[in-house]
């Protein structure tokens, strides 16, 4: 879906805009205060939020790296501005272009994707105890447009004798 | 809002907007139906709109419709109809800025090309003017500004 | 041996949905209406099917700076130069342009739509806003006003016009429009500590008388009232 005010001018000088976009424009509108207030809730628990992650993240992975840890902390922080603020816009793109580029380029350069999909987790539960359901229904796609360019596991497959030469 | 929207995601680049930052979409949320109520009434009475502008202007000055030896009532009525719409769409966006940006700085180069800088002048002047008697006033609030901008760029040299 | 196929990149194309939905569009000229950027390519190409780069004022001082270095003194001729070429070379991508848009020859349109059309492209390119004044054409001569020439407002107040490549630009696309021999100077720049340039357009003679005048410190409106009243040396 096209962000919502981005159509106005577009067709502005040929015609006014039909009903059915008027409509789209005015769900976009109204769910504004939701999108507002749970922008909030997440920008207010940030700092709990990410030192409860930290914190579990050391406790489950005690062996990785504190600077591989610490980089994908930031980077999921980062993640949780970009993508609450393009639940606020109500635009994917907004994500995209801003985050999702150099965020993939990052992840797989520094072949984290052990760690980053661990801390991507922890923030899941984290936030489904900050957040309501419907405020949850809210985020969630954009916090899966970030989960969608975490790099795949790499699977390790098991050497048998057949592999052998 | 398009506008406030490119700032605010530019401002609050790498960190969370602050509540006085976000204020901005709960003011648009409460002005919307006045202002779709205000659009959906202009674009109901465009073409009656300008066709009063027209009168009134011809019987101010008939000359505002000559360039030289050549009748331009057809090109101003079409400049006319597109500004008027740009207008509208900025009302309802609640934007004059990207209305500037996406037309009128263009627009206002062409509007001195042609030397129409008195008729644009005149036009949004009076445009206001009947404007005001197809509107109720919160409606004509909204739509009114837009028109005096047009007015400044279009029509001052 | 390997033979090497080469396929030559494919000349770039803005392809917005603006551009797609209405390609006759005139005003165009919105920041991301005008500009395509593709982040992948790593390209920006504008409505005219022109790529762009983005540069700071570093890349214009150092570019000035740099060719001082270099040449020295010729690097005024050298920047005139290259805004003469420029200037030739885009008369020719205008006419394709506008022909295509505005399905009329440029010559069959009216001169001052025409020269609006041309520059606005550069003003949304962020190289300043202008303004001409066409008054003396029919003496073989015209002004050209630059507000916020980016090269101008880069250098600040260095007490000498900076403005050469656009005096070369103005040159080279005048001459291949009116198909004259016109030459271009700089009267007044921003960085003598005026608040706009001017540029002066005509041929040879009155360049030369111009740049006489300014070497003996006339100014620009000195200038402007000598040449108005036909004076030549």
């Amino acid at each position: 879906m096209q962000p919502p005010f981005d159509a106005i001018f577009d067709e502005a000088e040929h015609r006014y805009l039909k009903p059915d976009e008027l409509q789209e424009m005015r769900q976009y509108v109204f769910s504004l205060k939701d999108r507002v207030s749970t922008y909030q809730m997440i920008r207010d628990r940030e700092l709990s939020l990410m030192q409860q992650v930290a914190d579990q993240i050391q406790y489950t992975m005690p062996d990785a790296e504190l600077a591989a840890l610490e980089r994908s902390l930031k980077n999921a922080m980062l993640s949780l501005r970009y993508c609450s603020m393009g639940m606020v816009l109500n635009d994917p793109s907004f994500v995209q272009n801003r985050l999702l580029g150099w965020l993939s380029d990052s992840m797989q350069i520094h072949n984290s994707s052990a760690i980053d999909r661990a801390v991507f987790r922890l923030i899941v539960q984290q936030l489904a105890q900050v957040l309501t359901s419907q405020q949850m229904e809210l985020f969630q796609p954009f916090l899966n447009l970030a989960q969608a360019v975490l790099p795949a596991p790499v699977e390790e497959e098991m050497l048998t004798v057949a592999g052998m030469f | 809002m398009l506008n406030q929207i490119q700032r605010l995601s530019q401002a609050t680049e790498g960190r969370y907007a602050t509540d006085e930052e976000l204020s901005f979409l709960a003011d648009y949320g409460r002005s919307f139906d006045l202002r779709v109520q205000t659009y959906q009434k202009l674009q109901a009475s465009e073409a009656l709109i300008v066709q009063q502008v027209q009168a009134k202007m011809k019987a101010m000055d008939a000359t505002l419709f000559q360039s030289g030896q050549e009748d331009i009532t057809n090109k101003w009525k079409r400049d006319t109809l597109r500004t008027f719409r740009y207008a509208a769409a900025a009302m309802l966006a609640d934007d004059p800025e990207t209305l500037r940006e996406r037309f009128l700085f263009w627009f206002q180069t062409i509007m001195r090309a042609f030397g129409a800088q008195r008729s644009c002048g005149v036009t949004y002047t009076v445009m206001q003017e009947v404007v005001k008697q197809h509107l109720i006033p919160p409606q004509a609030n909204l739509i009114l500004p837009i028109l005096e901008v047009n007015r400044r760029m279009l029509g001052t040299v | 041996m390997a033979n090497l196929l080469w396929s030559g990149a494919t000349a770039p194309s803005h392809q917005t949905l603006t551009k797609l939905k209405n390609p006759k569009k005139h005003n165009h000229y919105g920041f991301k209406e005008f500009f395509q950027f593709d982040a992948t390519q790593g390209t920006i190409v504008d409505w005219n099917d022109s790529q762009n780069i983005l540069t700071t004022e570093d890349f214009i001082i150092g570019l000035v700076e740099g060719l001082e270095e270099e040449v020295g003194d010729a690097s005024a001729a050298t920047m005139y130069t290259i805004g003469c070429e420029w200037g030739q070379k885009d008369a020719f991508f205008f006419e394709k342009w506008f022909e295509k848009e505005f399905d009329r020859g440029i010559r069959q349109t009216n001169l001052l739509f025409l020269l609006e059309t041309w520059w606005w492209p550069f003003t949304a390119q962020g190289w300043g806003r202008w303004e001409i004044d066409l008054g003396e054409r029919k003496q073989g001569f015209m002004f050209i006003n630059i507000f916020d020439s980016a090269v101008a407002r880069t250098l600040g107040d260095v007490g000498k016009p900076v403005c050469y490549l656009y005096a070369g630009l103005f040159a080279g696309f005048f001459t291949e429009l009116v198909r004259k021999q016109l030459s271009c100077i700089e009267i007044q720049c921003y960085s003598m500590g005026e608040t706009y340039c001017k540029f002066l357009l005509g041929g040879q003679e009155r360049i030369d008388a111009a740049s006489f005048w300014l070497n003996e410190g006339a100014t620009a409106r000195d200038i402007e009232k000598r040449l108005k009243s036909g004076e030549l040396r």
